[in-house]
């Protein structure tokens, strides 16, 4: 096998220690926030790397037929177990986490008896307190709007190719994952 | 008989492999898991490919799929949005 790398030479830790040079691709995004907005309300999931606008998501959802709207909310946590949390930053593969969001909402529509659904989630460093996933979903009645919503973050966390890193006050930073 | 293929690493991955995408020329018949074996000589990655799935092109694939040349290959460590 033969190679070449495409990214920078090696030596990808600054002076910080931090691994910008190799992850710098994945924590922005290359559509503009708009494009990301229009494809998460027309086909239900975009990456974006700048604060989510949840007012623009809950415009676009805004239907007639609907009697329920149930939205969530994913914030970034003080601590995790024992450790507490600095900040974090999240990294995507956005393409492939569109075409698989794109699935997930489709999915959703399958299973349960609703509107309309879009998922964002927000890449990049992020503060305590700041919103990193918002979901919406619409249907003409309430538990179906309840219940897509669950079952789309839950499965949001399985599948989207989203990964975070955590920085610790007294600890040095590490890699998470959803199950283990 | 050459196959190129465009392979990107993510999180873990791409610290180990110290980047985040590299081409490589290969000889056919190769599977996906020949493919991971041959870059993990290379990089020693500390996760099996039994901890990782495997992307094609922009879709999740299985380890089974066949080869092109001109794929985008990504190696996809456990995710951890939400």
């Amino acid at each position: 096998m033969t190679s070449a790398a495409n990214d920078k030479a090696p030596s990808h830790l600054d002076n910080a220690g931090n691994t910008n040079n190799v992850h710098g691709r994945s924590m922005q995004i290359q559509r503009s926030a708009d494009d990301a907005y229009t494809i998460a309300i027309q086909d239900g999931f975009a990456l974006l790397d700048v604060a989510i606008d949840e007012q623009r998501l809950k415009q676009a959802l805004r239907d007639d037929s609907c009697g329920a709207l149930a939205t969530f909310e994913g914030w970034v946590r003080n601590h995790n177990n024992a450790s507490e949390v600095e900040r974090l930053t999240y990294y995507g593969y956005e393409n492939l986490a569109i075409n698989q969001g794109r699935e997930i909402i489709a999915e959703a529509k399958r299973r349960f008896e609703i509107t309309h659904a879009v998922a964002i989630h927000r890449i990049g460093a992020l503060d305590i307190g700041d919103m990193a996933v918002w979901i919406g979903v619409v249907s003409a009645h309430r538990y179906p709007a309840f219940d897509a919503c669950r079952w789309i973050l839950d499965t949001i966390k399985a599948e989207i190719p989203v990964w975070k890193q955590e920085y610790y006050e007294h600890e040095s930073s590490k890699w998470l994952s959803n199950n283990g | 008989m050459t196959m190129t293929l465009n392979i990107l690493y993510f999180a873990s991955l791409a610290d180990e492999a110290g980047c985040d995408q590299e081409t490589v020329t290969v000889t056919p018949p190769i599977t996906l898991p020949e493919l991971f074996a041959q870059l993990n000589e290379k990089h020693n990655f500390s996760r099996p490919q039994s901890q990782l799935r495997v992307a094609l092109n922009e879709n999740f694939a299985n380890w089974e799929v066949r080869l092109c040349d001109g794929d985008n290959v990504a190696f996809i460590p456990p995710v951890a949005g939400g």
